[in-house]
């Protein structure tokens, strides 16, 4: 069988049992998408952090990989590490200033119109975003994080389907509110 | 807000947690960084981590069998030690014994004590003993010097300190051996006698009279118990005759003339070992006592400490020859005089309650469930007491358990934690 198509939970048993190249393809899967949920999550601060919170993710990956029993499947444990580990970060870092928010992204705004206007966008909603409650914060990124199903994410954030889908009414609705707000002259 | 602006919205969120840069492989620096922090755990290790669950039932079935074996055999355990224990008391070695004199009395090299010391050892080695004695029945038992010897102690064993048979070669032993087991062989037999006869008469009063007139009190027999009980029928007299063993037979045809003899038993128990004995370590005391005399009178200039200790071991040796000395006399009244337990009853009183001679179903059922019930009750009783003992008996290994199942269980729930949440 393919690495491709062997399991998360067949690779990483795979890797407590010595196989390095089964991390290297979990890695190959989840790595990038991990970057950037944890980018998300840490928005405003340097992307070192968020490589930090990923390495860190993959290091107790490595430690507990022998006590992953399988009860909640592999995605979910690695977004709950990772999580974990974000919320480590705000506890011991302040948040970040408004003007520090739009800054980060200056440099990659830089283009022709249309793409000026996106970023303008982009970093409009990273500021709504950032503003938000820490738990609607993390239930909007989880949920149009990519390739993530709502189901997923209710499992990740070990809340029931009905309440996560309110939460992210709300936070949408909060979201857009501040949105309009700003755009209004 | 418009659909586009939803749309915008959504995707402007979806980039959010996008990754624009290169991957910069960081499980790659997360694997050098764990295999510096941690080394990683052994397959068999690894197996038992899995393995959580059955590990932890398999652990508790052994911890709950060790506990349960222990909390059954620790009164045995002691019981075993105690034995153990008991038979070093009894056999020391010969070397221990001097050993032990010399530790304890350092005085004991001094000319006085050292020959009193000797003439200790002559008495071990004779047989003389203190502390934990033999009985005749086999059994250990504490005792005072001097106390009845088992006929064992004449075949090949002498005495240690404490008691006990010690194979000894020394030439006393074999000495006094040799005496004992020729005496033995060589003396006229000691037998106690007893003898039990029933009788029927129709006069049970003039009977018991007569009975009691039989003994002969010039030739020092006596009547060592009498009664006489009910009336008419019912009357019933029992007598307890000390009478001489060589007139043993005579005295029980003069029985015998008294009514119709309903059953008649003799018993005899041969005790010449026990007299030889008895008589042999009587002389040996008195030859230590002689001994000790003698000492005593030559040293009458020795420090008063030693004088002392003299009379101390003096004074321990009159007391066992007393006591040996009492014991032979009783036991020479027990073979002098036969005992001779004498029951008359009246001609026509009823019988005792014998077993049921015919059979019948119904008493054999009823005595079925009587005695299945008495076992059932005898059963439960012994379980009670099992279960009691293994309760309270191994409380210690019961609180251990409960530990040791709470320590796996918080481990338990420790690992399921850190596995969701490392």
């Amino acid at each position: 069988m393919k690495a491709e198509q062997t399991s998360d939970e067949d690779l990483l048993r795979a890797f407590a049992r010595g196989g390095k190249a089964a991390l290297a393809e979990l890695a190959r899967r989840y790595e990038r998408p991990l970057l950037g949920f944890a980018n998300g999550l840490l928005a405003g601060r340097n992307d070192r952090v968020a490589c930090d919170v990923v390495q860190e993710t993959w290091l107790r990956v490595i430690r507990y990989a022998d006590s992953f029993d399988g009860r909640s499947g592999f995605k979910t444990w690695l977004y709950r590490i990772a999580i974990n580990q974000c919320k480590t970060v705000w506890s011991a870092r302040p948040e970040p200033a408004s003007s520090e928010l739009l800054s980060v992204r200056a440099d990659s705004a830089a283009g022709p119109d249309r793409k000026v206007q996106d970023a303008d966008l982009a970093d409009q909603v990273r500021l709504a975003v950032a503003q938000l409650p820490p738990e609607q914060r993390l239930v909007v990124l989880l949920c149009y994080h990519s390739g993530m199903r709502h189901e997923q994410a209710a499992e990740i954030l070990e809340l029931p389907l009905g309440t996560l889908k309110s939460r992210l009414h709300a936070a949408l609705r909060e979201l857009r509110e501040r949105l309009s707000a700003e755009t209004k002259p | 807000m418009t659909a586009e602006h939803d749309e915008q919205l959504e995707q402007a969120l979806t980039g959010l947690t996008t990754w624009h840069g290169s991957v910069p492989q960081l499980w790659r620096r997360a694997l050098g960084a764990a295999k510096v922090k941690r080394p990683r755990t052994s397959a068999r290790l690894q197996w038992l981590m899995r393995q959580r669950l059955s590990a932890g039932v398999a652990a508790s079935i052994i911890v709950i069998a060790l506990g349960a074996t222990i909390a059954i055999n620790l009164p045995h355990l002691g019981v075993k030690y105690d034995r153990s224990q008991a038979a070093r008391r009894r056999a020391p070695a010969a070397s221990d014994l001097r050993g032990t004199e010399v530790a304890e009395e350092p005085i004991a090299r001094t000319p006085i004590l050292a020959e009193v010391a000797g003439l200790r050892e002559g008495l071990y080695s004779l047989g003389y003993v203190g502390g934990e004695e033999m009985t005749a029945a086999g059994k250990f038992a504490p005792t005072g010097r001097g106390a009845p010897f088992p006929a064992s102690i004449g075949r090949g064993m002498s005495r240690g300190r404490g008691g006990g048979p010690v194979p000894d070669a020394s030439p006393s032993a074999q000495l006094s051996e040799g005496s004992i087991d020729d005496a033995a062989t060589t003396e006229p037999r000691h037998i106690v006698r007893k003898a039990t006869i029933e009788l029927v008469t129709e006069d049970v009063r003039a009977a018991f009279r007569k009975a009691e007139m039989i003994v002969s009190e010039a030739g020092g027999e006596y009547v060592e118990d009498s009664s006489l009980t009910g009336t008419a029928e019912n009357m019933r007299a029992d007598l307890t005759l000390r009478v001489a063993a060589d007139r043993l037979s005579e005295v029980m045809n003069e029985l015998r003339d008294l009514g119709e003899v309903r059953s008649e038993k003799l018993t005899g128990e041969d005790v010449t070992t026990q007299v030889v004995d008895l008589e042999a370590r009587l002389r040996n005391e008195q030859r230590v006592e002689v001994e000790l005399l003698e000492l005593l009178e030559k040293r009458q200039d020795a420090p008063l400490r030693e004088i002392l200790e003299l009379r101390g071991t003096l004074s321990n040796v009159r007391g066992s020859i007393e006591r040996l000395t009492a014991q032979r006399q009783r036991l020479s009244r027990l073979v002098s005089l036969a005992t001779v337990l004498v029951i008359i009853r009246a001609e026509h009183a009823p019988a005792p309650p014998d077993e049921p001679t015919e059979f019948s179903i119904g008493t054999y059922f009823s005595e079925g469930v009587h005695k299945a019930w008495q076992k059932g009750l005898m059963l439960l009783a012994d379980t009670c007491g099992f279960l009691l003992s293994v309760i309270v008996g191994g409380l210690i290994w019961w609180i251990l358990l409960v530990l040791v199942f709470g320590a796996v269980w918080r481990y338990r729930r420790r690992s399921v934690a850190a596995a969701d949440k490392p």
